[in-house]
């Protein structure tokens, strides 16, 4: 079921009703009912799933009861290890397994060996990257006794579960989320109302920001060879708002519905394309996923502890298994091993700790300096988002080589009979919505706020895509 | 929970305000405004006459050059050939200029495999969604259009049809820019010589054409079909227009008269200007001239 559907439209409300006015006395009743709306959520997208969620479920519900009995270290390592295995091998196999084969042929016919097998048909589960983070992230705090293991199976499976976040995060902590289960909630109007304002403002990042960008990124991409310099750069920038929009979008209108039913999600988006540079940005960019890889991946392998080398092994290390988290194609690894290359200079100078507040904190407009440091931060995402959007690496190397080589800067009009002039205007309100609210989490406050509220409905209605509405782009990771 | 259902409510009575502003806005754009494509045209012609009116699809809109029979017949002529179009498209148009009391001597309907689909295609319900609520659009069309009652909802047709009749094409009916094309003729010609063309049609016709049985039951004396030529090289051409000279026995086709002249097509089904002009001079000569 998409967010932006007339399902969810229809699904959303009866939840809360039900939730709030039939079971709000019972708390288990409240969580069996978020465990069969969550699975009657993701069963709508594809029910013969659902055991691969519960399947999943049952085995860390059991192995973090396991692992807490266990008294003996090294069976505990062991227990976690099967959690690991059987995570990480139901991921990598419906994920993973074409494209390691692939690799692997070749790699075999480059060397010269004539190699043929057949890759099977596997669909890729809705959302497996998110819930299977989420559950190791349990057992593992639970081996390293972060956190006490659940007892109460319809808790853990809500968690699991957990509608709001489930297909496309944000990755949440078993210690922030799970212990949310066993309090009791009373309805706080105050951050139900948040709520409602992160949904209207994610419905806007998604309707009227991502899916307008869509169609101009598609038609820049897919006609790259034909495409003069200056195409080819806002082609970038429109998939860099794109992604911006859908992904950010998605996790408001998560975070929202969560407040909704009584629940606080971590932020997952604090204003990225403001960053200062790219440590800024990866504390500022899906911030869920980042900070999992920094908790479970970077600090176990030494973090910023030991020397340089060290240190910037770790770097390319979390990056670039980022990048093959986010899909099985080398075009992924390579934006995540751009992302590192970045971060050398930072490294190096010891400076990834230097921009930890606002940009132009408590000002109107940010100094020339913190203007050009935000453009370069900017161009060099842009350029890493050609990667990630391209079909291949290659590709993304040539339309980065006709942005230099064509230098053509005539505005051209795209095959989608659209102008460009339309897409960078609705950017600009967008920039300046956000600019004018970076400290806050959305922008529907202070004494103006009906009018900021009445001006993004109107502009939900008129600029949004209603007609052919595109998924959520994170689905498929 | 009171102040929340308040706040719920607010912004609510935002959105209906919004929707019943931006319906009207909408819809007084696509009436007042100057007509920016051929539904639009059909819509805001009344009460005139036209001597030949050509339906179909692109096959109609790429071939006729209404100018020239113009000029060849001294009669008035209107090319309604949509893009992308299907048979029932065009039975609507016709149902409009009938309901709009368009007086004719004669409705051409280019005949091929497009008979073997039926509906409507969306972008042609799309540009018709402006005016499914005037009091002028006569009940016999709605009830073929089989439109759901959503139809009815303030600004929802707008929304869901934003690619054609959104916020875009508002602004310029405000604006009054002028469509592309000449609507007063219709055509639209393809420019460039194919190469290599190839194609392949499909080898049979399906005989009951619910758009086709509209047209005829609108126009029972004075519909005549024809088809358009397509290069030699496509697979299938001869089976496809044998039967479908057996399902329309009526059809006049100019399927292979440019057999022997390559440069006149712009691809496999579609003559380039310099063809399409040639093929109007044929066509006249041949149905309107004798």
């Amino acid at each position: 079921m998409l967010f932006n559907s007339i399902e969810f439209l229809i699904f959303l409300p009866l939840c809360f009703i039900l939730y709030w006015f039939v079971v709000n006395r019972n708390l288990k009743l409240q969580n069996a009912l978020i465990l069969v709306a969550s699975y009657f959520f993701y069963g709508w997208w594809d029910y013969r799933f659902l055991g691969l969620i519960a399947f999943s479920t049952i085995i860390d519900y059991s192995l973090g009861i396991a692992i807490n009995k266990s008294e003996i270290k090294s069976s505990k390592k062991w227990l976690l290890f099967i959690s690991l295995v059987v995570n990480l091998s139901l991921l990598g196999f419906f994920k993973y397994f074409n494209f390691f084969i692939d690799s692997w042929i070749d790699a075999f016919n480059s060397l010269g060996y004539e190699m043929q097998a057949s890759t099977l048909n596997i669909i890729l589960p809705v959302g497996i990257s998110f819930y299977t983070f989420q559950t190791l992230s349990y057992t593992i705090d639970v081996y390293r006794e972060k956190l006490e293991p659940s007892k109460n199976l319809i808790n853990f499976a809500a968690y699991v579960a957990f509608f709001p976040q489930l297909v496309a995060g944000p990755i949440e902590r078993a210690t922030n989320l799970l212990p949310q289960f066993s309090k009791k909630r009373i309805f706080n109007e105050e951050q139900a109302i948040s709520g409602i304002n992160l949904i209207l403002w994610g419905l806007f990042q998604k309707v009227v920001i991502a899916d307008s960008c869509a169609p101009y990124v598609n038609s820049i991409f897919d006609t790259y060879e034909s495409m003069n310099s200056l195409s080819l750069i806002l082609g970038a920038v429109y998939f860099a708002f794109q992604i911006y929009g859908d992904f950010a979008g998605y996790s408001n209108i998560a975070i929202g519905t969560a407040r909704l039913l009584g629940f606080d999600l971590m932020r997952n988006f604090n204003y990225p394309y403001f960053s200062r540079d790219m440590a800024e940005f990866w504390r500022r960019w899906h911030i869920s996923l980042s900070t999992w890889f920094r908790d479970y991946l970077y600090i176990p392998l030494g973090g910023s502890r030991g020397s340089k080398w060290m240190q910037l092994r770790n770097v390319f290390i979390i990056f670039m298994v980022s990048g093959l988290w986010h899909g099985a194609n080398w075009t992924f690894v390579f934006w995540g091993f751009l992302h590192a290359l970045f971060f050398i200079p930072i490294l190096l100078l010891d400076k990834n700790r230097n921009n930890l507040d606002q940009v132009a904190q408590g000002k109107i407009l940010p100094s020339l300096k913190e203007f050009f440091q935000m453009t370069v931060t900017f161009l060099l995402a842009c350029i890493a988002w050609v990667f990630f959007r391209a079909s291949n690496i290659a590709e993304a190397f040539q339309y980065l080589k006709n942005i230099i080589t064509d230098t053509g800067f005539k505005i051209q009009y795209l095959n989608i009979e659209r102008y460009n002039i339309e897409m960078l205007l609705i950017l600009f309100i967008f920039i300046m919505y956000e600019w004018f609210h970076r400290e806050e989490e959305h922008p529907f406050n202070g004494r103006l706020k009906w009018l900021k509220i009445g001006t993004v409905i109107l502009m939900l209605l008129t600029l949004g895509v209603y007609s052919n509405h595109q998924d959520f782009i994170y689905f498929q990771f | 929970m009171k102040i929340f259902f308040k706040y719920i409510y607010g912004l609510l009575l935002v959105l209906i305000i919004g929707v019943f502003i931006l319906d009207t806005v909408y819809t007084a754009a696509f009436h007042t405004g100057f007509a920016r494509n051929k539904t639009q045209y059909a819509v805001q012609l009344k009460e005139s006459h036209i001597d030949y009116i050509f339906l179909g699809s692109s096959r109609v809109e790429n071939h006729i050059d209404c100018e020239l029979i113009t000029e060849l017949t001294g009669k008035s002529c209107l090319n309604l050939g949509l893009q992308g179009s299907r048979v029932n498209d065009s039975a609507s148009l016709l149902q409009i200029l009938k309901d709009n009391d368009i007086s004719y001597k004669k409705v051409f309907y280019q005949l091929d495999y497009s008979v073997n689909s039926d509906g409507f295609s969306p972008a042609f319900l799309s540009s018709l969604m402006p005016f499914v609520n005037d009091d002028n659009v006569k009940i016999n069309l709605l009830s073929k259009l089989e439109l759901t009652k959503s139809t009815k909802l303030p600004f929802l047709q707008y929304a869901t049809n934003d690619k054609i009749v959104g916020f875009r094409e508002v602004i310029l009916q405000y604006y009054g820019k002028p469509s592309r094309q000449d609507l007063t003729n219709g055509y639209d010609g393809r420019d460039g010589i194919g190469v290599d063309i190839k194609g392949e049609l499909p080898s049979s016709i399906k005989e009951n054409n619910s758009g086709i049985l509209w047209m005829q039951e609108l126009e029972p004396k004075n519909l005549v079909f024809f088809t358009a030529p397509y290069c030699k090289e496509a697979i299938n051409r001869d089976l496809m227009i044998k039967d479908l000279k057996d399902k329309y026995p009526s059809v006049t086709s100019f399927i292979n008269i440019f057999d022997d002249k390559e440069m006149y097509f712009a691809d496999c089904g579609y003559l380039n200007n310099k063809g399409a002009k040639s093929f109007t001079r044929i066509l006249t000569q041949d149905l309107l001239l004798n």
